[in-house]
């Protein structure tokens, strides 16, 4: 798989690859939108046990 | 390249069937067949990939059909290896990959039968891969007939996790990593869990208490080591958020005072008019998310065409109802297939979901993109000289009741007695009726008012009028050609409360 990444970085070109972090931004925002509308509730449970969360 | 190899141990994938590609073959091609041969497939580097394939340009477009394919060639050996549906079925015995060239993406899966609900839910497991453990039980919503069980593996969703973890990498860098408040959707079983870029909090809208605790947590401010202030990314179902910020405003709170980065709604249809309504009031995108609980993944409506895209690491296709022709562009239903390893347990390839959307050509990629209309069975068509001709789309009916205040629309959260107006995101009162053997036929629309039309005739007149030349003038739609043809007439009339029965679960 390391391999594969490498050529399709190399032939679009890793710069450009790099130079579009806005880009890389809007998707993972995108995922993210999908990501926290399944996420579990474990995380925020154990934080609030620990008394972290101060409103 | 020769036919895929059958067989390959349980996962029917067998590491290293044929050497590593020329390395002057064209990289779309060195990596197709790299990623269809390989062992266990890497999440992080599945992940690099697709985020590689989303920049702009004909190469890394290129690059995502190459993906494409070769994830339907690891599915399709996945499940004639393993889950008996396939198996039996010879068409996915003589599926291959295109020899010595990449082939037309359109046809990738073309000649492979099309699935659809009623097939699956006859004979649920049939379509049960044997070489993985259940994880999760999910069911679709039965919206359109008997839920539909969908069962999720434990390798599964340890892949999905992985893959969306590097995906959104990019969101927690930059020292704090951002907080975010999901309102969880509870009507398909076990959710699915993925890793959150930074802590999420879970609440819910549906009784006065639970409002109370959102309301509250998303406009705290925060003191966590490591996190953010505030809550930057909230979503949930599109009538959830939209109680929510009815409820806010009501108390005298500004949405837009918490300082969102991003508001995101699935679970039902967002017609334009709330999705305005949102972004005024928090200040900040709205993602619209069309989702299916058979698919892991959906589309995103973009934010310069405002069309959905579909998500990269799905597939799909627009074909005509009732026959495999593939849609370029306009109406048509809309098949999907889940790719392993994002699906393993229940895979669905050429799923019909039995949506009916509008392609359209756009300048913003490869992926494909449309508009959603509504199920397939609550559409509107006539046959004409014949053709299927499309008259009204639900979607688009609701689209245009969503801006009309005088609309009836369902008090959905009847129980949350601390907002004042329920009805927020509630599916309006309506129907679409065609009497095909009327000279000329006639499509009457039934729409229930708060008031009796009666009462205020100019304005129930001016609302009729309205959705009338909304309806004549929605793309996709034949309705205006074949009533200047004289081959239909359109009637909209409003009634009073109490006129309709309660509308479906979905458009």
């Amino acid at each position: 798989m390391h391999d594969l990444v490498a050529v399709a970085e190399r032939a679009i070109g890793e710069s450009k690859a790099q130079l579009d972090t806005d880009q890389s931004r809007a998707l993972a925002a995108q995922v993210t939108a999908e990501i926290v509308a399944e996420v579990s509730a474990e995380q925020s449970a154990k934080a609030l046990e620990q008394g972290l969360l101060r409103r | 390249m020769s036919a895929p190899q059958r067989g390959g141990g349980r996962s029917g994938l067998r590491p290293q069937l044929r050497p590593f590609p020329d390395d002057d073959a064209p990289m779309p091609l060195r990596v197709r067949d790299g990623l269809a041969h390989m062992g266990r497939v890497d999440p992080a580097g599945l992940a690099r990939l697709f985020t590689l394939s989303a920049l702009e340009g004909e190469l890394p477009a290129q690059l995502l059909d190459a993906l494409h394919a070769a994830l339907a060639h690891r599915t399709i050996a996945h499940a004639r290896a393993n889950v008996p549906w396939y198996r039996d079925h010879p068409e996915y015995s003589r599926w291959a990959l295109p020899e010595g060239g990449p082939g037309r993406a359109s046809e990738l899966l073309a000649g492979l039968p099309v699935l659809d609900r009623t097939l699956v839910a006859a004979a649920p497991a049939r379509f049960v891969a044997e070489d993985v453990a259940l994880g999760a039980l999910g069911h679709t919503s039965g919206s359109t007939g008997t839920p539909l069980p969908v069962r999720r593996s434990v390798e599964e969703a340890g892949f999905t996790s992985a893959y969306f973890a590097r995906l959104s990498e990019p969101l927690a860098r930059g020292g704090t990593r951002p907080i975010s408040l999901n309102l969880p959707n509870s009507y398909h079983g076990t959710p699915l869990r993925l890793p959150a870029p930074g802590l999420s909090l879970s609440s819910g809208v549906t009784d006065d208490l639970l409002l109370a605790e959102t309301a509250r947590a998303v406009t705290a401010r925060y003191d966590l080591p490591g996190y953010g202030t505030h809550v930057e990314y909230l979503s949930g179902l599109v009538n959830h958020v939209l109680l929510l910020t009815g409820h806010l405003l009501e108390q005298g709170a500004d949405p837009g005072a918490v300082g969102l980065r991003g508001l995101s709604v699935a679970g039902g249809t967002a017609a334009p008019h709330w999705r305005r309504f949102l972004r005024e009031a928090w200040g900040c995108p709205v993602t619209d998310r069309f989702t299916l609980t058979e698919i892991v993944g959906g589309a995103s409506r973009c934010g310069r065409c405002d069309l959905f895209h579909l998500d990269p690491h799905v597939f799909g296709e627009v074909l005509e109802p009732g026959s495999q022709a593939p849609v370029a562009e306009g109406p048509g239903r809309l098949v999907l297939t889940a790719f392993h390893p994002f699906v393993q347990m229940q895979p669905m390839i050429r799923y019909d979901t039995g949506d009916l959307v509008l392609r359209r050509e756009n300048g913003c990629g490869p992926a494909l993109a449309f508009e959603f209309l509504g199920k397939h069975g609550n559409a509107v068509a006539l046959e004409h000289r014949g053709r299927r001709r499309w008259l009204l789309f639900p979607a688009e009916l609701n689209a245009v009741l969503a801006g009309l205040p005088d609309v009836r629309a369902v008090e959905w959260a009847s129980n949350v007695r601390s907002v004042h107006d329920r009805t927020l995101g509630g599916l309006p009162y309506a129907r679409a009726l065609l009497d095909a053997q009327g000279r000329p036929p006639e499509l009457r629309v039934e729409v229930e008012l708060r008031y009796g039309p009666h009462f205020h005739p100019e304005r129930a007149e001016e609302v009729a009028a309205r959705i009338a030349a909304h309806l004549r003038g929605s793309p996709g739609s034949a309705l205006a050609e074949l009533e200047a043809e004289g081959a239909v007439r359109l009637r909209v009339a409003c009634v009073p409360p109490g006129s309709l029965p309660e509308p479906a679960l979905k458009l």
